[in-house]
């Protein structure tokens, strides 16, 4: 049996932390990229002029950021939270996609 | 001119404000009075509130709404760190205010 | 992972603030020096040195007369002239080309001078340094900045969050413990100033949001990204017609626009497509008694002078205009200035103290070994003493540099991060010969001092406008800097004297232990 000190444990956890820190603020990102996609479309589609509704969705959009990944990081259990949202955010783009006529 | 008086006025009364804020906390208030009896919080703290708001209603009357409120909330950071210093190197100096609210 | 919500908090708030105070900290010192970017220029362009002038000026006779030859003649897409106002007495214009070739002079207010070219970027350049750090290449200066913002804003919140006794230490300052004294200074820097550090990280982001999410652009104007910038501020635009036409008087539109707005003078002209028929006159009104940057713009038909359209800012577009007025500070209350600045130091404050409380710690620990320690320690170095010595260096320099230079704003640019290697490799130098990996605090202090003075001493030597001259001349700006890097002299050299005899004392005692 291989005898680990505490300091390399202390470091693979260090480690194990900062890839979760990355995937939070990836997925994160992901996640408002799509609700700001969806919201913007909302909006104009609701009949609010283009550029209002850029504005008001991507305003929404960096003052929920920190929150999001705030809670993704901290909130347990960490794996699910963050599967769930990077899917709920892949399935809102793609519902944007086809709502917008799609690329 | 009559800005840059108000504008002191204004910080003035933050200090103030502060000051009683500050001494209304015990370990505080035991440095600065010494022996002097504690007269409670109360007191302390209706006066603080009282000097701030008082503050904040004079920076608008002056600065109009929008920038005298942020003037407001700019000018807490100088007015704590005199406070926060004077409790530290000069506590002497806030006797005065103590002395107000004393028994 | 963790074990609680809050151990999870108190190792992101740790790693964020180990990692990107650096950048935070170039962002929020060169930001806090923006504040005065103007005032700077001042100093650093003595032929922009001109008092104020009250009367009004007519730019049919002042500026028209001269836009050819300020162009080299050649064929115009659009010119503009900043006007003078309370921080800057004098006309800035600026032409382009159809190619895109820019050109930009100073015009004196009154007078046919035009200002010979500035040997210097002046205060521009620490503005330009605190959102894209001077990296073009694919924006990278600018998106690493807004990494760190971001991640500033969370390790903001979540430093919230673990303030455990948040009001019962809001007065707290423990002189004579150290390091808890450091922590203190963060906490009371991070707290007094916490809605201002949130707000302007938060509206930092949202002004550059095209670079950093434009998903909301990309959506909704798919491939009609360009028409974005133009409906957001509901501007007006037409294309050239080919023909040549003529230009009515400026001077006529700038009333009609005064008496438009009903109080506030035009800050901003720009002439689109000037010499054609379908030229159109762009003006705005000043920002300088608002906080918001919605300029109230107006545009009139080139030939005949008449208003054809103005832009009236719908809600989202005007709450963005407000929130990126609270950033870049274009109002011109000057003691809400001075507190925007102080705020800003308290941000520097805020940081350093953070690093330095870790690096202490981790030295009490031994945490590290000794070259995780020094190379921490010479991080905080190069960061907390070393860009305040290169700037002071970058304003001697922009003293004692001959003024025929060829290419001399660039001599001073390279002497800026010349001067802040050599402090840095200085203090490695310290650092490695210090048997306790410490940072050279009070030497690097008292050079701050003495770089100071010289700076003051320099100016007052190489143009004669020092601090009692330059009031006496209604040059508040410059006697304004020479009378802050005074005090910024004072305070470095008292601390600097502070630490070398406290560190004394310690050899000392050092040596009547062990000896």
């Amino acid at each position: 049996m291989t005898r680990r000190t505490v300091k390399q444990d202390k470091k693979a956890l260090d480690l194990q932390r900062t890839v979760w820190l990355v995937l939070a603020l990836s997925i994160g990102y992901l996640c408002v990229w799509a609700l700001t996609t969806l919201a913007g479309l909302g909006l104009s589609w609701l009949g609010l002029q283009r550029s209002e509704a850029v504005l008001a969705s991507t305003i929404a959009a960096f003052v929920s950021y920190p929150l999001l990944v705030l809670w993704l990081f901290c909130a347990r259990p960490a794996r699910r939270n963050g599967l769930l949202v990077a899917g709920a955010s892949l399935l809102a783009l793609g519902m944007a996609h086809y709502l917008a006529g799609g690329t | 001119m009559v800005e840059g008086l108000s504008s002191l006025m204004v910080m003035i009364l933050q200090v103030a404000g502060l000051s009683m804020l500050a001494l209304s906390q015990i370990v505080h208030w035991r440095k600065v009075m010494a022996d002097e009896a504690f007269p409670g919080t109360r007191a302390l703290r209706w006066g603080a509130l009282s000097a701030l708001v008082l503050a904040w209603v004079l920076s608008q009357a002056v600065l109009g709404f929008a920038m005298g409120t942020v003037f407001w909330f700019l000018g807490l950071v100088p007015c704590g760190m005199v406070v926060t210093l004077l409790l530290c190197w000069r506590s002497a100096w806030l006797r005065g205010v103590g002395r107000l609210f004393g028994t | 992972m963790f074990d609680s919500a809050r151990q999870s908090m108190l190792w992101l708030h740790r790693f964020i603030g180990v990692g990107f105070s650096g950048l935070l900290l170039i962002a929020f010192f060169m930001g806090s020096l923006a504040v005065y970017d103007r005032e700077l220029d001042s100093w650093m362009l003595p032929q922009t040195r001109l008092a104020p002038v009250d009367a009004p000026i007519s730019l049919d006779r002042r500026v028209l007369p001269h836009v050819a030859s300020l162009s080299e003649g050649k064929p115009l897409m659009q010119w503009y002239v900043e006007l003078p106002d309370a921080r800057r007495p004098l006309l800035r214009f600026q032409a382009w080309t159809l190619e895109g070739k820019g050109y930009s002079r100073f015009l004196a207010p009154t007078g046919d001078q035009v200002l010979p070219d500035a040997g210097s970027r002046g205060g521009d350049f620490f503005y330009r340094l605190h959102y894209t750090l001077n990296i073009a290449t694919w924006s990278a200066g600018t998106r690493l900045l807004g990494l760190a913002a971001m991640v500033g804003l969370i390790a903001l919140i979540a430093g919230v969050c673990i303030h455990a006794r948040l009001f019962q230490d809001m007065f707290t300052l423990r002189a004579d413990k150290s390091p808890r004294r450091l922590l203190d200074l963060h906490n009371l820097t991070g707290v007094f100033a916490l809605p201002f550090h949130f707000i302007i990280m938060l509206t930092g982001l949202l002004i550059l949001f095209p670079l950093y999410l434009p998903a909301g652009v990309h959506a909704v104007y798919q491939e009609q990204a360009d028409q974005f910038g133009a409906e957001a501020s509901a501007a007006y635009r037409r294309e050239a017609s080919g023909t040549p036409g003529p230009l009515a008087s400026l001077d006529q539109m700038m009333a009609q626009a005064r008496l438009h707005w009903g109080n506030g003078e035009p800050t901003f002209l720009r002439v689109w497509h000037p010499g054609d028929a379908n030229a159109y006159v762009e003006i705005s009104r000043s920002a300088g008694d608002r906080l918001s940057k919605d300029e109230q713009t107006l545009y009139f038909d080139g030939a005949s002078a008449s208003l054809l359209h103005e832009s009236r800012l719908p809600a989202a577009a005007g709450t963005f205009k407000f929130l990126a007025g609270l950033h870049v500070t274009h109002f011109q209350q000057p003691w809400l200035r001075a507190l925007y600045f102080l705020a800003g130091l308290s941000g520097c404050v805020m940081l350093g103290s953070g690093l330095l409380y870790w690096l202490e710690k981790r030295r009490l620990q031994n945490a590290n070994g000794r070259f995780g320690i020094a190379s921490m320690t010479l991080f905080t170095s190069a960061l907390i003493t070393g860009m305040p010595l290169a700037t002071l260096a970058m304003l001697v320099a922009n003293r004692w540099l001959p003024v025929g230079l060829n290419a001399r704003a660039d001599w001073e640019v390279q002497v800026f991060y010349g001067a802040w290697l050599l402090a840095t490799a200085h203090a490695a130098h310290a650092i490695w010969r210090s048997p306790q990996r410490r940072a050279p605090w009070s030497v690097h202090c008292l050079a701050i001092s003495v770089l100071a003075v010289l700076a003051v001493v320099s100016n007052a030597w190489s143009t004669g406008d020092h601090p009692w001259q330059a009031i006496k001349h209604g040059l508040t700006a410059v006697a304004g800097v020479d009378l802050v890097l005074l005090g910024v002299a004072l305070l470095a050299a008292r601390v600097g004297w502070r630490l070398h005899s406290r560190s004394g004392a310690v050899v000392a005692l050092g040596e009547v232990k062990n000896g």
